[in-house]
């Protein structure tokens, strides 16, 4: 299997009935980048709306890559210990995730947070919310995930497995980032969407806070269990 | 401090809580396809407690499962058959439910009519021994507790290994 392979095996994974997975992560990720789209100044309804949520959506694709090819090779020495402290990383993930959900209520409110709502510094939340996202994620085992993890688990080719993880992963995000890009750039042109801008910014800070709060208490499985056996 | 300093300065933590981490698990072992079984306790559906120790001297298929995992759902006709193609040999199949609440879980198992034990992995800790990050995980191991194979995903793509890797641990 090549990192080609790979990557349109996570690209194609987003539009199939894994999707049923990705929903772990795929709706919290659509509302961080419509609510920062909706909470920039202007809320330009042209191509320069790229310029706000392309670098943000990135940032938070290198994040998820990394530490989602890492979680994925446990044949790695150095993902033992990331496997091991899941639980208190979920933790740490869910007060990030608590605090984008916070800058996206307040940017508005905060003349801090206003001066910082800028690209740079959105990428680099991005960049910490990618990692979170992966963090909190559980895959489901796709039949080439499948063959990825039995490289990655075993120390022999766990290299190989965590290359072949960071190209399905990188396929997964772009499928994502696209997603979120384009939902942007047709709200960024409905004029009955931007009339309701601020409700739907606060919607999108409350369906991350939601994600925020299953993590901090435990109720991500029961999101998991219920929300997705659902759909299921 | 601005936002910049702010991530960087988290960054920084997250690495540090991550190093620190690995000190302190650096003595774990990491379960490996030939190497032993990690020894663990399992708080069974019918509220018994069930360990590795139990096993030994028989081949033992044990499976980390969640009800809304559709390969989850797929894998059980196929473990079920094996169950029932084996039950006069020395083999057992265990089921472990992770990453799920325990009720779904147990609803999970009546609506299958699992036939072999199941139970429950509360906060999810054999799983984390064994490496698990995702259901379902299969793990193959011998009479003498050493882990033969280990299968990630859909068992019932691969009906013939698995037959295969069932009949090598008995």
């Amino acid at each position: 299997m090549g990192g080609g392979a790979a990557l349109w095996g996570g690209f194609s994974s987003f539009f199939s009935i894994w999707q049923v997975c990705i929903l772990q992560i795929s709706p919290f990720f659509i509302a961080f980048i419509v609510g920062t789209y909706l909470a920039t100044p202007a809320r330009e309804t042209d191509a320069r709306i790229l310029r706000w949520i392309v670098p943000p959506c990135i940032a938070f694709g290198v994040g998820f890559n990394l530490f989602y090819s890492l979680l994925i090779a446990s044949g790695l020495s150095f993902s033992r210990p990331l496997i091991t402290n899941l639980g208190s990383l979920r933790i740490v993930a869910g007060t990030v995730i608590l605090l984008a959900s916070l800058h996206i209520f307040l940017v508005n409110r905060s003349p801090f947070l206003g001066k910082m709502h800028r690209p740079l510094p959105l990428s680099g939340l991005a960049l910490l919310l990618g990692i979170s996202f992966a963090l909190i994620y559980s895959p489901c085992i796709t039949p080439m995930l499948s063959d990825i993890m039995g490289l990655a688990s075993q120390r022999a080719t766990a290299q190989e497995g965590l290359v072949l993880a960071g190209f399905y992963g990188i396929g997964i995000t772009l499928a994502l980032c696209l997603v979120a890009v384009a939902l942007t750039l047709l709200l960024g042109k409905n004029a009955t969407a931007l009339r309701h801008a601020d409700a739907i910014k606060n919607a999108c800070g409350v369906v991350l806070l939601a994600l925020a709060i299953m993590n901090l208490t435990g109720l991500m499985r029961h999101y998991k269990a219920f929300v997705l056996g659902f759909v299921l | 401090m601005n936002w910049t300093s702010c991530c960087k300065n988290f960054c920084a933590a997250l690495l540090l809580a991550t190093a620190l981490a690995g000190c302190s698990e650096e003595a774990k072992p990491l379960l490996q396809v030939g190497e032993k079984a990690l020894p663990f306790t399992l708080e069974m559906l019918d509220g018994k407690t069930t360990s590795l120790e139990n096993y030994s001297g028989k081949g033992l298929v044990i499976t980390f499962m969640s009800s809304w995992c559709p390969c989850s759902n797929e894998s059980l006709p196929l473990m079920k058959q094996a169950y029932t193609d084996h039950k006069n040999d020395p083999i057992v199949f265990l089921m472990v439910g992770i990453q799920d609440s325990r009720s779904k879980f147990e609803g999970f198992v009546k609506k299958w009519d699992v036939p072999f034990p199941a139970g429950y992995d509360k906060g999810d800790r054999i799983a984390k021994d064994y490496g698990v990050s995702a259901p379902p995980t299969t793990f193959f191991i011998d009479k003498n507790g050493v882990v033969k194979r280990a299968f990630y995903g859909n068992i019932a793509k691969k009906p013939d290994e698995f037959r295969q890797w069932v009949a090598e641990i008995i």
